[in-house]
């Protein structure tokens, strides 16, 4: 196992439990500090309390949803790194996620050695290439 | 006068002239009972085609139209939907409408009533109408009557004042019991336009709802008001509950018509489906006419004829034939449509739940002891995942209507890449031969990179034993094509085209959507995907873009 996040922070937003779970789960033991949202207005307040070293947001949420918390969070600070997931393969959401600077959207079920890799890469500083869902 | 005694040869003259008058009086007498025989069974015959039609009419309306009570009482049921209608949690009504609507944009709106009558959500979302009662509409009575989908007559809505039909399902809890209206409504500007394909063969068809108001006739575009059929004859007979054909005069038109009238039951529509009486019985006149004229050229009048009138026959019944043609084609795409879009609505439900058990296996595998058994498993729960993932992705795509955007593209490049990230099992050999490439062809990458996964998939799956995947690049009329060949079990001759049909397979695992993306898709990109196959030796399939 590879040492992982270095203790970077990374906020995690997704109305889905399961996925918030298993997700903090995953990065926790690959040594990323996590938090975490169940809505688009809380990963917005939680942002601008406090820089995150990364965002790994859910478009599709009730209430505000992924890509205007994106462009919100941009708003705030356009350096955050924000990786977008997405269970829809909605083309018009993917490229509003695209247009507002995400650094790569991501197709649930995620694939996860591509996931830690990208975040690895972004948290290190890194400019990783763009990725789309298939 | 006195009567000249006749000679003998004078009288078997007049008994040869009697004779032969009489002869001749016979064979005119019989020739026109025959023709009177044979122009009523034409009739008989141009009768039951005008009904055959009608009802062929019939079931494509009910085949178009009764979707919509399909796509309302498959979506009634689901369990999120209903529990929110039961709580009258509009937020979350809300939501479930949008994703309706959406799906569905020939439902101009729908909504939620409550068992009281009162508006509980709507989509598009019209606030000011929440809270409204709508105690007062046919569609809410005959509901509390009888909890069954219902049709509503046409009336003048209250949001921007069009005519309107509304299609109404009941919502049922757990138990059974009422909690709510789901409800759309379309204008009959959205139904004249789906309607507007079913033709009659000489003649044209209307529709009315249950107090005789008109839905649709293609003749009257446009209509903003309310038309009243109510007093049409065929309509008041109708309206008494009675079905038939009858020979009516229009005033209007000037024209003397065949009219066949029946209920639609699922609806509670009446149709009419009316001819020209003259265009339909024209063969019958032209029969009477002729024999009149030809006088004693009996047999070959009769033979022409005959001729004249299975000709008009046959092409009846070709047009018969066409109209069934188009029948089975709309309930077999109504079909799909529903299908693909119900399957789009509850995609996200099922990826969130597919992706939270992926997740899950991962992080397992990471933390787990390297105990052969737990990893065995933890594969299982992994490669399981993906097949109901792939399932869920098919039937996305099926959904899906993106068109191209059509870039220069390699489709070596696009191959190499596919075969990549394949992830192919074991005993499969792959071997990609590339024939010189062939020029870059004008394709959405995109979208010919999930053709060619398809096929990749496909033929894995054709070789569960094992054996050899070839993929094969050559330069191809101007253009290039891909082929995709394996060494599996091969496809029976008459399933050679079945198999682009969706819903078709002859696998126990996936559901036949695959090569039927694959196809739309490759057309979609200007391009044709063929197949080829040697029963047990393996099959080929080429996907060809020509210049």
């Amino acid at each position: 196992m590879t040492a992982g996040g270095g203790g970077a922070s990374v906020l995690l937003v997704d109305d889905d439990p399961g996925t918030l779970e298993t997700l903090r789960d995953i990065l926790e033991t690959r040594r990323f500090r996590v938090a975490t949202a169940a809505s688009g207005e809380a990963a917005v307040a939680m942002a601008r309390a406090r820089p995150y070293d990364a965002v790994l947001m859910d478009i599709v949420m009730p209430g505000l949803g992924g890509v205007d918390a994106l462009r919100a969070i941009k708003a705030h600070e356009p350096r955050t790194p924000v990786i977008m997931m997405t269970a829809f393969t909605r083309d018009d959401l993917v490229a509003d996620a695209r247009r507002a600077a995400a650094v790569a959207v991501l197709a649930k079920p995620l694939e996860m050695d591509r996931l830690l890799a990208l975040l690895e890469r972004v948290t290190a500083g890194g400019a990783p290439p763009r990725e789309e869902p298939r | 006068m006195t009567l000249r005694p006749t000679s003998r040869q004078e009288r078997l003259t007049l008994w040869a002239i009697g004779g032969a008058v009489a002869a001749l009086v016979g064979v005119l007498l019989g020739t026109a009972l025959m023709i009177d025989r044979y122009v009523r069974a034409d009739r008989d015959a141009i009768l039951a085609e005008s009904a055959a039609i009608a009802e062929a009419v019939a079931a494509l309306i009910e085949a178009h139209e009764g979707s919509h009570f399909k796509i309302l009482q498959a979506f009634a049921p689901r369990f999120l939907f209903r529990e929110a209608v039961a709580r009258r949690d509009r937020t979350e009504i809300d939501r479930h409408l949008r994703q309706l609507q959406e799906s569905f944009p020939e439902m101009d709106r729908v909504f939620v009533v409550a068992p009281d009558g009162v508006l509980v959500a709507n989509h598009p979302p019209a606030p000011q109408l929440y809270g409204r009662r709508f105690t007062d509409r046919d569609w809410y009575q005959a509901l509390g009557r009888d909890p069954r989908p219902y049709t509503s007559r046409v009336y003048h809505s209250a949001r921007d004042g069009a005519l309107h039909v509304v299609h109404v399902v009941p919502v049922r809890s757990e138990t059974g019991r009422v909690v709510g209206i789901l409800g759309s409504s379309r204008r009959l500007e959205t139904i004249r336009s789906g309607l507007t394909s079913i033709t009659v063969p000489a003649g044209d068809f209307y529709l009315v709802d249950r107090e005789g108001q008109l839905v649709f006739h293609r003749t009257r575009t446009g209509a903003a008001h309310l038309a009243d059929y109510a007093k049409t004859p065929v309509v008041e007979r109708l309206l008494r509950g009675e079905a038939g054909i009858a020979e009516t005069d229009n005033p209007v038109e000037r024209e003397a018509r065949l009219s066949v009238y029946q209920r639609l039951p699922s609806l509670g529509w009446g149709l009419v489906v009316y001819r020209s009486r003259d265009l339909a019985l024209q063969p019958a006149r032209r029969i009477t006419l002729g024999a009149g004229a030809a006088g004693l050229v009996l047999a070959g009048a009769i033979a022409g004829l005959g001729t004249v009138a299975l000709r008009s026959r046959r092409r009846t019944v070709d047009a018969l034939r066409a109209l069934e043609a188009a029948q089975e084609e709309l309930v077999r795409k109504e079909r799909l449509a529903i299908l693909g879009q119900l399957a789009g609505g509850v995609a996200h439900e099922l990826r969130n739940p597919l992706g939270v058990i992926k997740n899950s296996a991962y992080y397992l595998r990471m933390v787990a002891p390297p105990d052969e058994r737990v990893q065995k498993h933890l594969g299982l729960l992994e490669r399981e995942v993906a097949t109901a993932n792939r399932i869920v992705t098919d039937l996305l795509d099926f959904a899906r209507v993106r068109p191209p955007e059509r870039v220069p593209t390699d489709l070596e490049a696009l191959a190499a890449e596919v075969l990549e990230r394949a992830a192919l099992p074991e005993g499969i050999t792959v071997v990609f031969e590339r024939r010189g490439g062939g020029p870059p062809v004008e394709v959405d990458p995109d979208q010919v990179t999930q053709v060619l996964a398809n096929l990749v998939t496909n033929a894995a799956q054709a070789m569960p034993e094992g054996g050899t995947l070839t993929i094969e690049i050559a330069a191809s009329g101007g253009g290039a094509r891909v082929a995709v060949a394996d060494t599996g079990v091969g496809i029976p001759p008459e399933n050679l085209e079945r198999i682009f049909q969706p819903l078709f397979t002859t696998r126990a695992k996936g559901i036949g959507l695959g090569l039927a993306v694959a196809r739309s898709l490759a057309e979609a990109n200007g391009g044709a995907l063929t197949a080829e196959s040697a029963p047990g030796r393996g099959s080929r399939f080429v996907l060809e873009f020509r210049r």
